[in-house]
């Protein structure tokens, strides 16, 4: 991982993260039925010790959905939620579901996070490799609730195998009538950086 | 309430050492490992936060505090250097949890438990005893460590405040 990008590939990055995000967030927006708002997405070279901190803290309770994908770019995508966000969600998802059993019910509405997460994951990762005219196969969901930096510590200690920065893609993502803040972070290996700037004419 | 004043954080891939009364910290812990080595005769104390398990195994050595080898070695001199003698050293660790069901298995979702299989290699490899460990399961860990006391202190989300 090069210690800095050109501002050219830096744009590149952005719009290629603006094109994961319009895709993802249509596709909540169906979802939810709900209109989505986009923030102008954030591309940033952070050094590991401080990516939880530009995330939001390192103790912020979150939900993380968080899936792997190869083939022609591969890499990993988080996607994390607060709990607030994660319980305005679940009712809109499953409005009224309430099994009798809290553990069943529990499971319920995970498997509609898990879901959620599935779409958004899959319609932001598919444009980019279609913008990109490749291909990505992406893993099934992962999830964790727990403190932020326990849950990103899995990608970090990814990228740490051969770099001491991250190149942070992020974006929030939210609704106008409620609060569905949430944020993807997706990181590319260095073959999958190169890829991408090789396709847009840059090295 | 504990005092803070003399309050050390280590972020991750990060080592720190103090002597008493220096409070040392490393929050969320997920599949890194906290390892915390004392004298107690001294009451010199060092933290470190690992991410990986071995230096070796990776081109990338412009960071070696981030692997559990070269970590203990740089803060084993350390905490020498402040007046630590090694064959009194004492260790706890927590950390290397699983954060994500497993829905496969896939070596990179398993580097909690090899993180934690290198520190306490490493750990015997330095005759060093391991006196206690709160490690695996699927939770996040934020530790204190008191140089004053020898207390090590471990919190989740979970499981609230233990002691180890």
């Amino acid at each position: 991982m090069p210690n800095e990008f050109s501002k050219t590939q830096f744009d590149v990055l952005h719009e290629v993260v603006n094109v994961g995000t319009g895709h993802a967030a249509s596709a909540l927006s169906r979802l939810i039925d709900q209109k989505i708002m986009v923030r102008v997405p954030d591309v940033q070279l952070v050094p590991l010790s401080k990516v939880s901190e530009y995330l939001g803290g390192a103790e912020t309770a979150i939900v993380g959905l968080y899936f792997k994908f190869s083939g022609d770019l591969s890499g990993s995508i988080l996607l994390f939620l607060s709990e607030e966000v994660t319980e305005s969600l679940i009712e809109m998802l499953i409005a009224g579901v309430d099994l009798g059993d809290p553990e069943e019910t529990e499971n319920v509405q995970k498997s509609a996070l898990l879901e959620l997460g599935n779409i958004v994951a899959n319609s932001y990762l598919n444009a980019i490799a279609e913008m990109m005219d490749m291909r990505v196969l992406i893993s099934v969901p992962y999830y964790a609730k727990d403190m932020l930096g326990a849950i990103i510590d899995v990608l970090l200690i990814e990228i740490a195998e051969a770099a001491d920065f991250a190149l942070l893609l992020e974006t929030d993502i939210e609704s106008a009538e409620r609060k569905i803040n949430s944020n993807i972070a997706i990181f590319l290996d260095d073959e999958s950086l190169n890829k991408i700037f090789a396709k847009t004419g840059l090295e | 309430m504990q005092d803070m004043s003399h309050l050390i954080s280590i972020g991750i891939g990060e080592f720190g050492v103090g002597k008493s009364p220096t409070v040392l910290e490393t929050i969320s812990l997920g599949s890194c490992v906290g390892i915390v080595l004392f004298d107690p005769f001294v009451k010199v104390g060092g933290l470190a936060h690992i991410m990986l398990p071995e230096s070796t195994a990776t081109k990338n050595k412009s960071n070696p505090a981030k692997y559990a080898d070269t970590a203990l070695e740089l803060m084993i001199a350390e905490m020498v250097y402040k007046g630590a003698i090694k064959e009194r050293m004492l260790a706890k660790i927590a950390g290397g949890a699983c954060m994500f069901a497993l829905l496969n298995l896939d070596t990179m979702i398993t580097i909690g438990d090899r993180n934690i299989k290198a520190v306490k290699e490493n750990l015997a490899k330095h005759k060093i005893p391991l006196l206690a460990e709160d490690t695996g399961k699927n939770h996040g860990r934020t530790v204190h460590f008191y140089t004053e006391t020898g207390k090590f202190m471990i919190k989740s989300v979970k499981f609230g405040i233990k002691e180890i």
